[in-house]
C-alpha cells in the first residue's frame, strides 16, 4: 500500500516536470527526456514521510526536475558535432528548461532559493568542467564531484527549505549509484561529464564506492525520523548493487 | 573607428559601464581555471554592450541606483554572452568578433558548461532584486528569446518563410532583450509606468532596427570587419531580410540551394554576396530599418528632457548607420 502511493506520487510528479518544461518543436524531434525517478524519490522524501510540503515546496521541486532535465539534455550533446538538428534542438531544449526553472522560482518569489540553487548549479557546472579536463586523482575528490554533480539541487532544497537532516541520505545514496552505473554496469555512463577516452583508476572507484557505503549505513542508522518502509526502501535501492545487504 | 564612434556615444556614462565592465569580470570568477578562462575570453572579446547601456538611460529616468542597475546590466549581458557561447555549438562557428569560440578553442562540451555556468551567474547577480516584477519579465524575456532560437533550427532551411516570419523571429531574437533592457533599467529605478511603456517600446523597435541592420552587415560587410564569414547567416541556413527580398530570383536560387546544402564555393560565396549587394535587396532591407528607427526616435520624444535622451537619440541614429 505504502508502496503504491509512494510510486503514485512520484509519477504525478515526473508527470508535473514533463508538462511544465513541455515544448511542441522539441518535443517533437529530440529524444524524449527523462526525469530520473530516484533523484525524484529524495526531492520529494520529507513530504512522502509526512512533513509539512507546501505548494511552493512543490513548485520549487519542479524547478529542480526542469535543472535536472536541463543538465541532461546538455550532457547528451557531441564532444565536436553538435550540427544536427535534433543536437541544435537539445541545445535550445536545455536552455529552454533552465528557462522554465527560473519562471517557476520567480512566480513564488523565491529569491533566496533563486540565489542559492543558481550558486549551485554554477558550482555543479564548474565541477563537471573539472572532471571533464582533468578526473579525480583519488576517491575523496572523487565523490566530491560525483556528489556536487549528482546531489548538489536536491540538497540545495533540502536545505533551503529546512529538511536538513534527509541530507546524509542523499549524498551518499545518488553519488553511489552513480558510481555503481558508470562502472560496473556501464562504463561510459560517468563519460558523461569526463571525457570518453579517459578511464578513471577503478581503484578509486572501489574505494570511493566502499566509503560511501559506510557512509550510507551511518546515514540509515540515524535516520530514525524516517519511516521503517522508507528506510527499507533506500536500502534496496544499494541491495541489488553489491549483493549484500546493508 | 565606428567603435570610437560608440565610445563617444557612451562618455557621459563611462563611470557607470567601467564599474559594471569589473562587476561582470567579478560575477564571472570561477574555480575552475577553464571556466574562468573561457569566460574572460568572451568578456574581453567585446562587444557593444548596449544591452547595459540602455539599462542604465533607462534608468535615469526613475531613481538612480548604481548597484542595483549594475545587477540588472550584468545580468542581461551574461544572458547574452551564454546565448552566443551556445549559437556557437549550434552553429559549429570557429570565430565570433575576431576571436576563437570556446568551443573551437576548447569543446561542445566546455562550451556547454560554460554556457550554462555564465547563466547561472545571471541568476545568481538578479536575486538580489526582490522585485517581483523585474523577475518575472526577465524569466519571459529569455524564454522568448529561446522560442525563438528553437523555430530559427526549426525554420533552417527552409524557403518558404515570409518577410512575417522573419520580423517575428527577429522580435523574440534580439528586439526583445533590447525592449527588456529599457523595461527592467526602468523597473528596477521603479520609473513612473507611463514613461517604462515607451521605454519598452523605444528598446523594441530600436531592437528591430538593430537586428536588419547586422543581418544587412553580414552581406555588405567584410570578413576582417565582422570576425567571420560574410554571408555566414545564409551559410547556417537562416534567411535574413535582405534574402527574404531575392529568394525567388532564378539566378539566385543556385547559390540559395548551394549555401544550404553545404556545396558552395569561397569563390560562389563572394560571387553570391555581390549579386545579393546589387540586387536592391539591401536598400529595400534598409528601409525596413529606417521605419523602425523613425518608430524608435518618436517613442523617445514622448521622454522627459535629459542626458538618458539625448543619449538614446544619439544611439538611435548610430544603430541606423553603424558599420560593425
Amino acid at each position: 500500500m505504502e508502496k503504491q502511493k509512494m510510486k503514485q506520487y512520484i509519477e504525478n510528479y515526473i508527470s508535473e516536470v514533463e508538462r511544465s518544461i513541455y515544448e511542441p518543436i522539441v518535443n517533437r524531434d529530440v529524444r524524449c527526456i527523462t526525469v530520473d525517478d530516484v533523484k525524484a524519490f529524495f526531492l520529494l522524501l520529507p513530504m512522502l514521510n509526512g512533513e509539512k510540503w507546501t505548494s511552493s515546496m512543490n513548485t520549487a521541486a519542479i524547478a529542480i526536475g526542469a535543472v535536472h532535465a536541463a543538465f541532461d539534455a546538455h550532457d547528451r550533446i557531441d564532444l565536436s558535432d553538435a550540427t544536427t538538428k535534433q543536437q541544435q534542438l537539445t541545445v535550445l531544449s536545455g536552455d529552454h528548461f533552465s528557462g522554465i526553472h527560473y519562471r517557476l522560482l520567480a512566480s513564488q518569489s523565491e529569491y533566496k532559493f533563486i540565489r542559492s540553487l543558481s550558486k549551485t548549479i554554477g558550482a555543479i557546472n564548474e565541477m563537471k568542467t573539472i572532471f571533464h579536463e582533468q578526473l579525480p586523482d583519488g576517491p575523496g575528490k572523487l565523490i566530491e564531484a560525483v556528489r556536487v554533480i549528482e546531489a548538489g539541487c536536491i540538497t540545495n532544497f533540502l536545505h533551503t527549505f529546512g529538511f536538513m537532516q534527509y541530507i546524509p541520505l542523499a549524498n551518499a545514496v545518488l553519488p553511489l549509484l552513480k558510481l555503481d552505473k558508470g562502472f560496473s554496469k556501464h562504463k561510459l555512463e560517468l563519460s558523461t561529464y569526463g571525457r570518453p577516452d579517459r578511464t578513471l583508476d577503478t581503484a578509486f572507484v572501489d574505494q570511493a564506492i566502499v566509503l560511501l557505503m559506510t557512509e550510507l549505513q551511518v546515514a540509515i542508522v540515524e535516520a530514525d525520523f524516517l519511516k521503517p518502509f522508507f528506510q527499507q526502501e533506500i536500502r534496496n535501492m544499494a541491495i541489488p548493487l553489491f549483493d549484500k545487504p546493508i | 573607428m565606428e567603435k570610437l564612434k560608440l565610445i563617444t556615444l557612451y562618455a557621459d556614462f563611462r563611470k557607470d559601464l567601467a564599474y559594471i565592465e569589473k562587476e561582470l569580470e567579478r560575477s564571472v570568477e570561477s574555480t575552475s581555471p577553464v571556466i574562468r578562462q573561457a569566460s574572460l575570453h568572451l568578456l574581453r572579446a567585446g562587444g557593444k554592450r548596449i544591452r547595459p547601456i540602455f539599462v542604465i538611460l533607462a534608468s535615469k529616468f526613475g531613481t538612480y541606483s548604481l548597484e542595483d542597475v549594475a545587477k540588472v546590466a550584468v545580468s542581461l549581458e551574461l544572458v547574452h554572452m551564454a546565448s552566443l557561447v551556445h549559437d556557437d555549438v549550434i552553429d559549429d562557428s570557429d570565430m565570433r568578433r575576431g576571436f576563437e569560440t570556446v568551443k573551437s578553442r576548447w569543446d561542445n562540451r566546455i562550451a556547454m558548461y560554460t554556457g550554462d555556468f555564465i547563466f547561472s551567474r545571471a541568476l545568481t547577480a538578479m536575486g538580489d532584486i526582490e522585485i517581483p516584477e523585474v523577475h518575472q519579465l526577465f524569466a519571459e524575456t529569455m524564454l522568448e528569446i529561446c522560442k525563438g532560437e528553437i523555430i530559427q533550427i526549426d525554420h533552417q532551411r527552409k524557403t518558404n518563410q515570409t518577410i512575417r516570419d522573419y520580423l517575428r523571429r527577429i522580435k523574440r531574437k534580439t528586439a526583445l532583450l533590447l525592449s527588456s533592457s529599457c523595461e527592467l533599467g526602468a523597473l528596477v529605478s521603479r520609473t513612473d509606468s507611463s514613461i517604462v511603456g515607451s521605454l519598452r517600446r523605444f528598446g523594441y523597435f530600436a531592437g528591430m532596427a538593430f537586428q536588419i541592420v547586422d543581418d544587412i552587415l553580414d552581406i555588405t560587410s567584410t570578413d576582417e570587419k565582422l570576425g567571420k564569414p560574410a554571408g555566414s547567416d545564409l551559410l547556417n541556413g537562416h534567411l535574413t531580410l535582405p534574402v527574404l527580398y531575392i529568394k525567388d530570383d532564378l539566378k539566385f536560387k543556385p547559390y540559395l540551394e548551394r549555401s544550404f546544402d553545404g556545396t558552395l564555393t569561397e569563390m560562389e560565396r563572394e560571387e553570391m554576396l555581390v549579386y545579393i549587394r546589387s540586387s536592391g535587396a539591401i536598400q529595400k532591407a534598409q528601409a525596413v530599418s529606417d521605419v523602425y528607427l523613425r518608430k524608435a526616435l518618436d517613442e523617445i520624444d514622448a521622454l522627459p528632457e535629459g542626458d538618458a535622451k539625448k543619449a538614446f537619440k544619439q544611439i538611435a541614429a548610430f544603430i541606423g548607420k553603424r558599420k560593425y
